[in-house]
């Protein structure tokens, strides 16, 4: 009896520490952890009355975690989640139209197209090739400029790439190429990929990690990852290939049926202001309002025109279709040695 | 012991208990006197330990009546009954000493300390084991594990003490004299007591009367020598003592045909049967030296046996040899020795009959 | 009625019959009453599992907007492709990874208790160190092994660590401390008299061997291959971070779930990952439900003799799984200290500022204690109270058999699979209990009830050792099995207790799968701490974090231990006779 009581006090201290003076915005996020802190602080700046209480996880765990939820939503607002995700919510009906102050100066392509987006974005995530030039050296690879070049059989074992069926920045790279080069091209490309492809990780950011370890010479990742861990001292090259780039918008949403509404709408309100993109920009090379963006280190300072037209309505509703497809070709053969 | 506890009288009323569609136990009618020891005596599987359970409450019998004393138990808990028990295994707690564990049901019924010691002492005096007051059950031999595990049982003062296998567990010399400690030590107190035991020698010895049961029915109730002289069934006799079987024809009410030759008898033979089963204790043979009697056999071994000789003999009309036991005297005087032939006789007195 | 008592009759009533108070207590001690706690139990683990699962397993027969589509979702995921290949993967590497740790755990059992090696204390906490550690710890070191920056890396002849290698050592690693600890069970207990009848029949060791000491410890070999089969099968973190992309259904989930949110795919995938899971546990009820019959009752405690060659042959069994652990838990070491693998070797300590570092530092480190002590003590009690109904009270037999299955079922649950189960049951709006979504008690809960089915399996073990007839001596002497339980029952268990209690901590610091759904913003947890810095790329703090968890849990294994000693010294009197 007394273990229960134990567990009991434990839990409603648990709870009791939920309830403060000031309002408590329960946040959802994909962001870098390192960087949740930076993001809380400089809010807090302007609007000291609202805390925020992050809950942090990868992109999938987190877009699968708001759909569980869906019943019953627990958080009031995402702040730093991919478009694509967000999307899903909103098919779900689990967003809350809002148009914040300052919507007139985002980019299009960093808003829900709705009149009253029910998403309006942040940066974008883009992608990259992380190569290794100690490992390209060691082994005689020439570097990459292009998307075509990694199809180069002298790459053979040496690529590594996010499976799109379980990956987002995966899917990314896919959609894009599809767009890209069409439909025949794209995957008469990526049957050239494939053959070069030593293996298909679980997660975007992995095959950056890869190369920055020596584990492969060349990961097929996103920008973000390479940089920060150029700048903690992996020998990486981040290339961006000429073709064009994949990307995602990063992206902020109020959950339906929240009942701090207002605070929620302050919070997305600072979230697209120009403070607020000039701290996106300290990490992303494109962020959502135009003019504002400097060029940063290790990201190339043309970002905007390398980036593709991406059409992220047609991806989503195709999503489905691209992925069987890209598991009936790379899946079942996945492990043919 | 200044205390005699006054024993309970029990009484079992068309008892039945079924496991599925097994019958454990059918029909048991019973009565167990106050200050009496009755044993349930029956090989495994019989029903014995089923019947002291039911008793005792740790079963709940299907069908049928219980009373002890004036008092309807049928449906009462353990706990609300009258009794102490001592399992085969003794059951002690390992993690009490000798006292605490002879205290723990004077514990329970919430006796005052005090007396709870002298009550304890007095226990251990009966026993024994004064000395071993304060060691655990472990550092105890098996003979004194018993000892403690019946002063346990005791201790409460019980109207009713069920032994459940008590003494199997030990080896021959201790469970002997285990045997005549229990048996006066339960003469002293008065306790009316149930001994469940597949001994019959352990029966036998301890017992004011005997239950022998046999596939969930009673078989026979009766003090050990009626159960031993006037077995009233044809399994009551074999597994009691030893004992020849010998096939026979009815040739009247009084008469029976084995082999060649007709046997009188003296006790009454089973009604409507053509054929029976004779039965004679192997002691009961007489046996006389060749050509003084009519049927002879021949010698085909034997086993000396300290007190008696266990002679097989081959007769001429049975096909199994008989089993005749002779003392080491008359045996010289026979000139009894292997292949040697040796005339027998079968007392009319001493033939038990059964139906075939 | 007339407002006018009629108060002598009514006094006389009370008197001539028996107090209800009388009537409650004996009702109390009735059968009943223990069926009904055991029923309440069951209905506790029910909500802990089975209602939980259902709201997950459910989806597989609905589409995306809930209506029931039948069988559809199982053909869809069947028809799809690869998917026999991902079963095949599942089942191969689950079974030859079995064979392994089955093998070695066997060996090192049989040198821990058959032989004369010195030592054998700190041979044994090696041994068991795999399970104080987080996943994510070995996966780093056999990268940094065998990885193609491995130090090792030409031991694998030109084979990968990514894929099944990888995934089959891995599992190896994190699984044998489940079955030695089986399998040390099944043998301390030998009966001396075995070897000294195989002696006298001028029996060689090796048939000794085979003849003796294997068909001693069968029980204990299908009960150890059950757990380690299951446990690999279910388990998708090793596959996720050194699989690379060899296919096996845990990871055919995360892709689903994770990759695709598709929830009912997701289910479907759980469901067939249930199939073999649930087979191995029938055939694992099949075979031990004969051990009953073949118990021996008293049996002498084997001493082993004097004999070099044997013991040699024993420290030659023992030093491959000693080495490649402390080789495993030794590098993850190295790791946390290294700057930036493998470019830059210098050795630092930064990695270990936790303060500074991001995923919730000491917060987190603090929440995953305060988590685990809260399972450590709720789990305790539950496993024990309820295994201690079903052991050692009158029960239907029915409810029994339901009750052991219900506590078996989370062995064959995926970590992923319970997490996203207490979203769908506990996030629910209509469900009273939603009101713990989101703060520590509903992962202590979801611990508990994820390392359940172990927990069980000791309590049960440890309470059917005791003599059977207990309670009916505790009855026939007025005392209550209540009493019998706080007098004799708790005091002669204390030593399962302690394991039992050790075993939810350790598995509360260390799980990830199934918490990584649940926890809020203030309940962050260290474990899930260590994958996110890794997945950021912070592989080294990683290692760092990973470190301080596993000697936090090697802390409480000593503590534990500690008391173990303590309660075995003080009980020694009546354990062994002994002075």
């Amino acid at each position: 009896m007394k273990h229960l009581k134990k567990a009991l006090a434990v839990a409603t201290c648990a709870l009791a520490m939920n309830a403060s003076a000031e309002t408590e915005l329960t946040v959802y996020t994909a962001v870098e952890a390192e960087d949740l802190r930076k993001y809380a602080e400089r809010f807090n700046e302007d609007h000291p009355d609202i805390k925020i209480n992050w809950v942090r996880d990868s992109t999938g765990v987190v877009t699968a975690r708001l759909l569980a939820e869906k019943e019953n939503p627990r958080a009031d607002v995402v702040w730093g989640l991919a478009g694509t995700s967000l999307l899903l919510l909103k098919n779900e009906g689990m967003l809350q139209p809002y148009a914040p102050e300052g919507l007139n100066q985002l980019s299009p392509k960093f808003r829900d197209r709705d009149e009253t987006p029910s998403w309006v974005g942040m940066d974008a995530w883009m992608a990259a090739i992380c190569v290794n030039t100690i490992e390209a050296e060691n082994n005689d690879l020439p570097m990459p400029t292009s998307w075509q070049d990694l199809t180069n059989p002298v790459y053979q074992g040496h690529v590594v790439m996010p499976n799109p069926n379980s990956s987002g920045t995966g899917f990314l790279d896919v959609s894009a190429w599809l767009q890209m080069m069409g439909e025949d091209e794209g995957w008469s490309f990526m049957d050239g990929l494939h053959q070069n492809i030593s293996r298909y990780t679980h997660s975007g950011s992995k095959p950056c990690k890869m190369a920055a370890s020596g584990e492969t010479a060349i990961g097929v990742s996103f920008a973000f990852r390479g940089a920060r861990l150029k700048e903690q001292g992996a020998p990486l090259e981040l290339v961006f290939p000429e073709e064009g780039l994949g990307w995602e918008v990063e992206a902020t949403a109020i959950v339906k049926g929240t009942d701090k509404r207002d605070a929620a709408q302050t919070l997305v309100d600072w979230s697209v202001s120009r403070k607020a993109m000039e701290m996106y920009n300290e990490g992303y090379a494109i962020v959502g309002m135009p003019g504002v963006a400097q060029p940063i280190e290790y990201f190339p300072a043309n970002a905007d025109d390398l980036i593709i037209d991406n059409d992220f309505a047609w991806a989503a509703g195709n999503r489905e279709a691209i992925l069987a497809e890209w598991a009936r070709r790379y899946d079942g053969k996945s492990e043919a040695k | 012991m200044n205390q005699t506890t006054q024993g309970s009288r029990l009484e079992i009323q068309g008892v039945n208990k079924f496991f599925g569609d097994f019958c454990a136990l059918e029909n048991i009618d019973l009565t167990i006197e106050p200050g009496e020891l009755v044993c349930f005596l029956g090989p495994s599987g019989c029903g014995k330990t089923t019947l002291l359970r039911i008793i005792a409450g740790l079963e709940q019998q299907s069908a049928g009546q219980l009373s002890q004393g004036d008092v309807d138990i049928s449906l009462k808990p353990p706990r609300d009954r009258d009794f102490g028990i001592v399992f085969q295994s003794y059951a002690l707690f390992p993690n009490m000493t000798v006292s605490d564990n002879i205290a723990y049901g004077l514990r329970s019924i919430g006796m005052a300390k005090a007396r709870i010691r002298s009550r304890v002492d007095e226990l251990l005096t009966v026993i024994g084991l004064e000395d071993h007051a304060r060691k655990y059950p472990a550092q105890l031999s098996g003979g004194q594990q018993q000892r403690v595990a019946l002063a346990r049982a005791l201790a409460p003062s019980p109207g009713l003490l069920l032994l459940d296998e008590p003494l199997s567990a030990l080896d021959a010399q201790v469970r002997h004299h285990l045997r005549s400690e229990i048996r006066n030590l339960q003469k002293q107190l008065g306790v009316t007591t149930i001994m469940v035991t597949h001994d019959q020698e352990e029966a036998l010895a301890m017992a004011d009367r005997v239950v022998v049961m046999n596939n969930g029915v009673i078989e026979q109730v009766g003090t050990p020598l009626e159960i031993y002289q006037q077995p009233a069934s044809a399994f009551v006799a074999s597994f009691i003592g030893a004992m020849n079987f010998i096939d026979s024809a009815a040739v009247n009410g009084q008469r029976v045909r084995v082999g060649s030759r007709e046997l009188e008898l003296v006790r009454p033979m089973p009604e409507s049967q053509d054929c029976v089963r004779l039965a004679i204790r192997p002691e009961d043979v007489h046996l006389l030296p060749a050509g003084d009697g009519d049927w002879e056999g021949q010698v085909e071994s034997m086993d000396y046996l300290g007190a008696f000789i266990r002679t097989h003999i081959r007769l001429a009309d049975l096909e199994r040899l008989l089993v005749v036991d002779v003392d080491p005297r008359s045996a010289r005087q026979l000139n009894l020795a292997n292949g040697a032939s040796v005339c027998l006789q079968l007392p009319s007195d001493a033939l038990h009959c059964f139906a075939a | 009625m007339i407002d006018s008592p009629t108060l002598p009759q009514g006094a006389s009533n009370v008197t001539s019959s028996p107090s209800p108070l009388a009537g409650l207590r004996q009702r109390l001690s009735g059968r009943w009453l223990f069926a009904t706690l055991l029923l309440a139990g069951g209905a506790v683990l029910s909500l802990l599992v089975l209602a939980p699962l259902y709201s997950l397993l459910s989806k597989s027969v609905e589409n995306k907007d809930g209506d029931f589509v039948g069988l559809a979702n199982f053909a869809h995921y069947l028809s799809s492709g690869g998917i026999e290949s991902a079963f095949v993967n599942s089942l191969w590497v689950a079974a030859l990874s079995t064979v392994i740790v089955v093998f070695l755990a066997f060996m090192a059992a049989w040198a821990l208790t058959r032989t004369r090696l010195p030592l054998t204390g700190w041979v044994r906490g090696v041994l068991v160190l795999p399970i104080l550690a987080p996943s994510l710890l070995p996966a780093i070191s056999l990268v940094y092994l065998f990885g193609n920056q491995g130090v090792l890396k030409s031991w694998l002849f030109g084979a990968e660590i990514y894929g099944p290698i990888g995934i089959i050592m891995g599992s190896c690693f994190w699984t044998f401390p489940h079955a030695l600890m089986i399998l040390l069970t099944a043998m301390d207990n030998a009966d001396g008299r075995h070897y000294e009848a195989a002696t006298a029949l001028k029996a060689s060791p090796w048939r000794t061997f085979w003849t003796v000491t294997v068909p001693g410890a069968r029980y204990g070999l299908v009960s150890a291959a059950f757990v380690v089969f299951t446990l690999v099968i279910t388990d998708f973190g090793v596959p996720k971070v050194i699989g690379g992309q060899f296919d096996v259904l845990a990871t055919d989930i995360y892709k689903q779930v994770i990759g695709q949110q598709r929830f009912e795919m997701g289910a479907v995938v759980s469901v067939l990952l249930l199939l073999p899971a649930m087979l191995a546990f029938v055939a694992d009820r099949y075979v031990q439900r004969k051990q009953s019959a073949s118990f021996t009752a008293r049996s002498v405690p084997y001493k082993p003799s004097h004999n070099r060659r044997r013991d040699a042959f024993g420290a030659l069994m023992l030093a491959p799984t000693v080495v490649f652990i402390l080789t495993i838990i030794g590098m993850a070491v190295y790791a946390s200290f290294v700057t930036f693998w493998p470019y830059n070797l210098e050795l630092s300590l930064n990695n270990y500022q936790f303060g500074r570092m991001d995923g919730g530092g000491w917060g987190a480190y603090l929440n995953s204690l305060q988590m685990a002590l809260g399972t450590m003590v709720l789990g305790t009690a539950l496993v024990f109270f309820n295994a201690w109904l079903v052991e050692r009270t009158p029960q239907p037999k029915l409810l029994t058999g339901v009750f052991q299955m219900l506590s078996l079922l989370p062995l064959a649950v995926p970590g992923l699979v319970l997490g996203l189960s207490y979203i769908f049951f506990f996030n629910h709006p209509d469900n009273p209990l939603n009101v713990i979504y989101g703060s520590l008690l509903i992962l202590v809960l979801c611990t508990v009830s994820h390392f359940y089915a172990v927990s069980h399996l000791t309590a049960i073990t440890a309470l059917k050792q005791l003599d059977q007839e207990f309670e009916a001596v505790g009855e026939s002497l007025k005392a209550s099995r209540w009493r019998v339980l706080f007098t004799v029952t708790l005091p002669l268990c204390l030593p399962a207790i302690l394991d039992v209690a050790l075993y939810l901590f350790v598995n509360a610091m260390t799980t990830v799968s199934a918490v990584v759904f649940l926890y809020g913003h203030d309940t962050q947890l260290a474990s899930v701490a260590v994958l996110a810095m890794d997945e950021a790329g912070d592989i080294a703090p990683a290692a760092a974090m990973a470190i301080l968890i596993t000697l936090t849990c090697a802390g409480a294994k000593l503590i534990q231990s500690g008391l173990r000693l303590w309660v075995d010294r003080s009980t020694r009197a009546w354990r062994q006779g002994a002075e």
